[in-house]
């Protein structure tokens, strides 16, 4: 199982740099997902990674050995293109069994290691099939296939699931970490979609602008982002903008917009600091009590039905639209009713207000 | 509603514009150009095949009085295939690491070296034939103080001095339609072969050459075309190195001919005022010839592409260890140095040879007049033929690509490539023999017959731009200009013809300088008697009276000409994008 270890790799491309000074581990056996939107370099890091591009600058050791040297088709990896590229001229057995065939294993090695692979993405009964007359989804199947079937210790996987139904997405992402996991390989795999690498990751690595933002376990991440940009990119989040306005044992109060005030844990601000205040939508709550504490007035804009869930839109006094999401056996409340919404100190997330402004922190790019 | 405010206008106009569009008349119209293709274009091309038959009792009377004249065709025949079929294969070998490199690696220069390719194109074949004789030839009629410093005088026979005059011609051809296609191809399929542990070589035989093999077929097929039917290069080579010639007295022609070279010789004995009372058999050889040469094109047409339809991975066996080896270091290197070395050795010197030789030799007294008068001459042909190629060329385009169903395209398609592969001057001959059996009163002009023959070897460059063009473009665009209450010529107007102006002019320079170089067609339709350029510089050739200085300076004045209009193509080209 090898470690992988970027230090400070970076590749422009003309005048875009595409990745930025990133220092990166990866440890033997781990699962890492690296999650961005797109276009933030995801897909340029884990090439230099597979050695499909040299960085412009920077370092990459794998077992700490440095192998920019190393031809691509030394490196033993199995590697999934996020535009799949099968090849058009050979079946789908063909391609699976390709990485063996180049490299002149046995017909019987082949056939088995061919059969195994399909077997396990369950293309075996369309293995005499051209990309071509496959769905989407089979085809990246396939893929998948041909870069299990080079039994390498690594695998990279570029968006592997995206084009598959969404039932079928969720039922392979359990057999990936289950085939990571017995295989003992060492994966990296790149996604857009945060619940994919939530669900399937050991560590996740969030990446903006070719930069990394932040890196920790699924439930770090979720639970306790440390930037504001990850609390927003990972799950969902409701933001209140105010400035700190006293400081009590070891609380803060938070003036917010339109003359309200609710009383927070100080987290390390003192008074005159501008924050950031924020709960996910499954944290609040919304009832009629207006004595109750840490609540603030509001009006129901709307409702959307979730399934599992059912979700209002708030517009607090504050001027601040929210989301807060309610189980279906919760009390309900009725559009243009007013209803109060319960901040639960415990489950808030706290954050200085970034200089360049919310917005701009939590954009994309 | 909309769109007739908007195009506002005279009302005369827009009267003329609605009656153009209106659906007899473009049906009318459409049906012109289909008539013209068949009666002038693709009729005349396949005439001669009739000719078998009606002209049998003149063939007969050939064999009775040159009865070595079977064995003559054949042996011509033969050698043009043997030549064609070896540069084409060469060409590959060479032209494959060269495709390659200009279209997979970034380099300083690659713009540069693109340019390069391009110049013997530039070229017509006839100044061509004479520059690679001058380089590599042994050549007999050049006095010994004319010898130009550098040339190698090192070959006798016609079949060599073929294959490296094929070089020159058609080693451009093949690096530009090789790399077209390589560019079309992902190099992530590269990529993803190597991934999975493929050398470059095993990821490049086992994945880029499958899904390549109808570009090569395309490069294969135009080398081919290209070296079976040029006839000036040829009828000069073979000329300056002494293995050409024709003798009035016996009416025959001799030396190592191959099937254009003997068109050529034929042709222009035919023309002769001693060979009169033998112009029938003379013109029954000729028809022979053609008819050989035109099926045969065929038939290879069909070979090459039933082959690059079937073709599979060369061998299935896998060397991992030994394609490693040859993927990497040395061999690689030595790989593009000599597709380097081939471009410049066997193309680049031998085209511009003639640059230096004109620089070192002593003018000669030549008539201007006649000189001024061919190259006049050619562009006078060339500029109404590429007109009437356009007024035809561009319709027909259409109408492959924008009506009638795919079986009416695709056979439409085939059919306009006829004329590309068969050989300009069989298709001349056959041009030839069609009016002339006509027999019409008065007999047709020649210039008009030489202007329709090249109508029929250049109508194709235009389709084949254009339908390129169309192809590649959203129909749903001009649908929508027509939604939007446009007339469909003015969604034409307004709408495509703006973007396929860039593909139309490139045809249209494509076909002009093809016909400015053309020597077989004229030379097959008119003999000696309408001296265009390049006619004009084969008979400067002519061992009795050599004028080699004027031959040069006739093809550099052509040279330039051309390349003035190739630079000229890739300028609209560069601005298209
Ligand atoms: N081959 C390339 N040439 C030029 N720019 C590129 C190339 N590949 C990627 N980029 C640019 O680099 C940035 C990161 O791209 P990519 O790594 O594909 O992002 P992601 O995979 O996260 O969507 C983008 O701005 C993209 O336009
Ligand atoms: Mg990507």
């Amino acid at each position: 199982m090898p470690r992988i270890e970027l230090r400070q790799v970076t590749k422009r491309f003309g005048d875009i740099l595409a990745v930025d000074r990133v220092d990166l581990e990866v440890a033997a056996g781990e699962y890492l997902a690296i999650l961005g939107p797109s276009g933030c370099g995801k897909t340029t890091l884990i090439k230099i990674i597979a050695g499909i591009w040299p960085p412009t600058s920077g370092q990459v050791l794998v077992d700490g050995r440095d192998v920019l040297p190393i031809a691509l088709e030394d490196r033993e990896l199995g590697y999934v293109f996020q535009n799949i590229v099968l090849f058009p001229h050979l079946t789908v057995k063909q391609n699976a069994t390709y990485g063996p065939w180049v490299r002149g294993r046995p017909p019987q090695e082949m056939e088995r290691v061919g059969r195994e692979v399909l077997e396990l993405v369950d293309l075996l009964n369309q293995a005499g099939f051209f990309p071509g007359e496959l769905s989407g989804g089979a085809q990246q199947k396939a893929a998948l296939a041909r870069a299990l079937a080079n039994q390498a210790d690594l695998l990279i996987l570029d968006e592997p699931l995206s084009a598959l139904d969404s039932r079928v997405r969720v039922e392979l992402r359990y057999q990936l970490r289950r085939l990571v996991r017995e295989l003992g390989l060492t994966a990296v795999h790149v996604t857009h979609d945060q619940e994919e690498a939530l669900s399937v990751a050991d560590r996740v690595v969030v990446m903006r602008a070719g930069r990394i933002v932040e890196d920790g376990t699924p439930r770090q991440l979720y639970e306790a982002p440390k930037e504001i940009f990850t609390s927003n990119f990972v799950g969902e989040n409701n933001f209140l903008e105010g400035v700190v306005t006293r400081r009590r044992e070891g609380l803060i109060q938070v003036a917010l917009r339109g003359e309200q005030y609710l009383w927070v844990p100080d987290g390390g601000y003192a008074p005159e600091d501008p924050v950031v205040l924020a709960w996910r939508p499954e944290y609040l709550e919304l009832g009629r009590d207006p004595t109750a504490t840490n609540t603030l007035p509001g009006r129901v804009e709307g409702e959307i039905f979730l399934g599992s869930e059912l979700r209002y839109v708030v517009r607090l006094a504050t001027g601040d639209r929210i989301f807060v999401d309610l189980p279906l056996a919760h009390e309900r409340f009725k559009v243009s009713e007013d209803a109060i919404v319960e901040f639960n100190p415990d489950n808030m997330l706290l954050y200085g207000r970034p200089y360049e402004g919310l917005g701009e922190a939590l954009k994309l790019e | 509603m909309l769109g007739e405010g908007q195009e506002g206008g005279t009302p005369l106009r827009r009267r003329a514009l609605n009656f153009l569009s209106r659906r007899p008349v473009i049906a009318g119209w459409y049906g012109g150009v289909l008539t013209y293709f068949f009666i002038f274009v693709l009729l005349p091309t396949l005439f001669v095949l009739t000719y078998i038959f009606t002209g049998f009792p003149d063939i007969l009377s050939l064999l009775r009085i040159q009865p070595g004249a079977l064995g003559q065709i054949g042996g011509a025949v033969l050698l043009s295939y043997q030549v064609a079929i070896i540069v084409t294969l060469v060409d590959l070998v060479f032209g494959l690491p060269l495709a390659w490199f200009l279209v997979r690696r970034r380099v300083p220069g690659k713009s540069f070296v693109n340019t390069l390719i391009d110049l013997p194109l530039a070229v017509p074949t006839a100044g061509l034939g004479f520059s690679v004789a001058l380089f590599w030839g042994v050549t007999p009629f050049l006095m010994a103080a004319d010898k130009p410093f550098g040339a190698l005088g090192l070959v006798s026979t016609g079949f060599v001095i073929l294959v490296l005059l094929h070089f020159t011609t058609t080693f451009p051809y093949m690096v530009r339609s090789l790399a077209a296609i390589l560019e079309e191809i992902d190099i992530e399929y590269e990529t993803a072969a190597r991934a999975s542990g493929a050398s470059r070589l095993t990821a490049a035989r086992t994945v880029t050459l499958p899904l390549f093999r109808s570009g090569i077929a395309t490069g294969a097929i135009l080398v081919l075309a290209k070296a079976l039917s040029d006839t000036g290069g040829v009828v000069a080579a073979l000329t300056t190195i002494g293995r050409f010639s024709t003798d009035p007295a016996t009416c025959t022609a001799s030396g190592d001919l191959s099937g254009t070279a003997l068109i050529g010789a034929w042709s222009a004995l035919r023309g002769m005022a001693a060979c009169q009372d033998v112009a029938a058999e003379l013109t029954a050889g000729l028809a022979l010839v053609a008819v050989i040469m035109i099926i045969s094109a065929l038939g290879l047409l069909a070979v090459v592409k039933l082959l690059s339809t079937r073709a599979h991975i060369p061998f299935r066996r896998i060397f991992p260890i030994w394609e490693r080896r040859l993927s990497r270091g040395a061999v690689p290197k030595i790989r593009d140095l000599s597709s380097f070395a081939f471009l410049i050795l066997a193309v680049l010197i031998p085209s511009f040879f003639l640059i230096g030789f004109l620089v070192i030799t002593a003018p000669q007294p030549t008539d201007f007049g006649v000189f001024y008068l061919s190259i006049a001459l050619s562009f006078l042909i060339a500029g109404i033929a590429t007109a009437i190629d356009l007024a035809l060329g561009v319709p027909m385009a259409i109408l492959i690509v924008r009506r009638g169903s795919p079986r009416v395209k695709r056979i439409l398609d085939v059919l306009v490539s006829v004329p590309y592969v068969v050989p300009s001057a069989a298709l001349g001959i056959s041009l030839f023999l069609f009016f002339d059996q006509l027999r019409f009163a008065p007999v047709p002009n020649l210039l008009f017959l030489v202007t329709l023959a090249h109508v029929a070897f250049t109508f194709p460059f235009i389709v084949r731009n254009v339908v390129g063009a169309l192809e590649g473009l959203d129909p749903a665009l001009e649908e929508t200009a027509r939604s939007l209450g446009a007339k469909p010529l003015q969604g034409f107007r307004r709408v495509t013809f703006p973007l396929i102006k860039p593909a139309i002019l490139a045809g249209a320079i494509m076909a002009f300088t093809r016909s400015v170089g053309e020597t077989g067609a004229t030379l097959a339709v008119a003999g000696t008697a309408i001296v265009t350029a390049p006619v004009f510089i084969v008979s400067l050739l002519d061992p009795a009276n050599p004028n080699y200085y004027a031959a040069a300076l006739a093809t550099v004045i052509l040279m330039a000409v051309s390349a003035t209009a190739m630079l000229l193509m890739r300028y609209l080209a560069w601005r298209a994008r």
